[in-house]
């Protein structure tokens, strides 16, 4: 099962198209949940802060009604925020049995959510289901000419107790990076705050920290960065920097690898291929 | 033992801020700390100390809650989440940090931008 | 008080606060008469449709705070009850023509629908049984062809944006939903727009001038005569 979220549905179109192609490549079917709400973005840390978790335990309930006919209960996120979410939340209630019946007895309307989903991100199926040896099969292009500098952001690896890598030294990324053939720069930034919401606080803060973190991954030799973020996609790329290193998301460069053309955007193969003119 | 905002805080949050003895790593590793007006070690230093003009300062919503300082507090006092509790304290006044309707380049901005400056900066 | 209304049982509603007894089986609004007020505004088709008379109300015993049209929904005994004829919510100005129909359109004419927090009390509330929060969901994904679907009965009441606590003025947003699809993604009617050519090339104007000049007799004949569709 896998659940979408928001921005995969309009701004981020591409990270959806790309994601579904390159995991039916792989052998993975994205069973898209049948019905399914925002799962409120950001996780409130409020003690008391029940009303902010319901649209996620909503969303649990969902893959639970569906987990059942298809006897699963794995939820595959894509977008790094949804995962990050309705990862907390998940924990959240089952490590509280009191909030999880307020929050039940609150949606008299749905059936109890039970505990049992299991929140996973789709950089996970990779590396643990599908395994980079089989990636590096569906590899169709020489890709070394492409020096990818991987950014995860916040949601993936903070705080611990919810990280999908060691929060200080994620691999993940590098590791997908290399098994499909590209070069993996890892560079000091890479786990930098893209300043998310700040975009509409205060617009300067994020052109100017997204600016720095193109700057970090030009001076580390990279010539794209890859994002498993919407939010971060979005953010890099307000950098007002002249010709400044572009971000994709890793399904973009997984598509392109496995010769998927089809699935990527205009912009996204020019990308592509002033890399390789350039070089 | 607390009084005032630590009291607060410690209702929202369950964490003692007296635990802290101010390293400061928790400015060091944050990466908005050059936009905030006061850099989150003296936050907490404020929240120890009952100040609540900690309240009206800019990093209570600048921060992102990028937790980069709560992974690395040494202390275990999760930083991030006390000025999220400071932020909450304000939301709950009804006070907003942003005006949904004067937002810039709003058709352009994915939606999850909009969800959680919603989430995190409107009463 | 008449002689047919003795054999009716009355049961007790409390309209404000204050008690009245009505006959059983009158919708609030007929009970509401019957008690002697008079409806200058929250009253519009009686039928409905219009969404004018919204009405809430709680039963003895119960927490639920329940939702109604005043001309629909029947007295009960023991009924607590006041009318919302209205919710008050700014109608912004935007030129269907200008925009283009993606979520992000309605996200920036509506930003407070980024504030939901999935609490389905709008659903709760809609006496058009309506999946409000998930026309609101629709909206956020930039599913317009869902929202419009889903909200295709509002009939505006305001109920939903009354309950809602994220403040989202939900019947404004829904209409600009529907503009939005009816506009640019629903496929257009062949056969209207081939009606609207023949108005404009006057191929009706003869028959409704003959129609102008009858008497009120012959128009109720000729109602009376037409082709019913069985």
């Amino acid at each position: 099962m896998y659940f979408p979220g928001c921005a995969l549905k309009s701004t981020a179109e591409d990270y959806e198209k790309t994601a579904i192609a390159v995991a039916e490549k792989l052998g993975v079917e994205l069973l898209e949940l049948e019905r399914w709400n925002c799962c409120g973005v950001v996780f409130n840390v409020a003690a008391d802060a029940v009303m902010h978790h319901i649209a996620a335990v909503r969303d649990l309930i969902r893959a639970q009604e569906m987990g059942r006919k298809l006897n699963d209960n794995r939820l595959v996120t894509i977008c790094s925020m949804c995962y990050s979410t309705l990862k907390r939340v998940n924990q959240i209630v089952k490590d509280d049995p009191e909030k999880l019946r307020n929050i039940n007895e609150f949606m008299d309307e749905e059936e109890d959510y039970e505990g049992n989903i299991e929140v996973i991100h789709l950089l996970q199926v990779f590396k643990d289901l599908v395994g980079y040896d089989k990636i590096k099969e569906k590899v169709s292009r020489r890709m070394e000419k492409i020096k990818a500098a991987p950014f995860y952001g916040c949601a993936l690896l903070r705080p611990k107790e919810v990280s999908i890598d060691d929060p200080e030294d994620p691999k993940i990324m590098e590791e997908l990076i290399e098994a499909l053939g590209a070069e993996a720069v890892k560079f000091p930034y890479e786990i930098k705050c893209c300043s998310s919401y700040n975009v509409i606080y205060d617009r300067k803060i994020t052109e100017e920290t997204a600016a720095e973190i193109q700057r970090a991954a030009e001076r580390w030799g990279a010539n794209i960065i890859v994002t498993t973020c919407p939010l971060c996609h979005y953010n890099l790329n307000t950098s007002k920097r002249k010709n400044g290193i572009p971000t994709i998301y890793f399904t973009e460069l997984m598509a392109y690898a496995f010769g998927l053309e089809e699935t990527l955007s205009p912009e996204t193969l020019k990308i592509f291929n002033k890399i390789l003119e350039e070089i | 033992m607390f009084r005032g905002l630590s009291q607060k805080v410690y209702d929202l949050t369950g964490i003692n801020v007296y635990l802290c003895h101010q390293c400061g790593i928790c400015s060091g590793s944050c990466p908005l700390v050059k936009s905030m007006d006061i850099p989150p070690n003296m936050v907490v230093r404020m929240v120890q100390m009952d100040m609540n003009e900690v309240l009206n300062s800019k990093t209570i919503w600048i921060c992102a809650s990028c937790f980069n300082c709560t992974v690395r507090c040494p202390r275990n006092i999760d930083p991030a989440r006390i000025i999220n509790a400071l932020r909450i304290i304000k939301q709950r006044e009804g006070v907003y940090a942003v005006d949904l309707r004067k937002i810039e380049k709003l058709e352009e901005l994915p939606q999850i931008a909009l969800i959680a400056a919603s989430r995190k900066l409107t009463g | 008080m008449g002689e047919h209304v003795k054999n009716v049982k009355m049961v007790k509603i409390y309209i404000m606060g204050k008690e009245y007894e009505v006959p059983e089986g009158l919708t609030i609004m007929k009970a509401m008469e019957y008690a002697g007020y008079r409806f200058i505004r929250g009253i519009g088709c009686r039928g409905g449709f219009c969404g004018a008379c919204s009405t809430i109300y709680r039963m003895k015993n119960d927490y639920r705070l329940y939702t109604g049209l005043a001309c629909q929904t029947t007295v009960q005994d023991g009924m607590y009850l006041v009318q919302i004829p209205f919710t008050p919510a700014e109608k912004p100005k935007y030129n269907v023509d200008e925009l283009k129909p993606t979520g992000t359109t309605i996200l920036s004419i509506f930003p407070e629908i980024a504030r939901c927090v999935a609490c389905n009390a709008c659903t709760k509330a809609c006496p058009q049984n309506l999946q409000v929060m998930d026309a609101i969901q629709a909206i956020k994904r930039g599913d317009l062809a869902k929202a419009a679907e889903l909200c295709f009965d509002c009939i505006s009441c305001g109920l939903c944006t009354i309950r809602c606590p994220a403040e989202i003025i939900h019947y404004h947003a829904f209409q600009l939903v529907r503009r939005l699809y009816g506009k640019y993604i629903a496929k257009k009617a062949k056969h209207l727009e081939e009606r609207v050519k023949e108005i404009l090339q006057g191929k009706y104007d003869e028959e409704l001038e003959k129609l102008a000049k009858m008497t009120i007799d012959e128009w109720k004949k000729l109602y009376e005569e037409r082709d019913i569709e069985k």
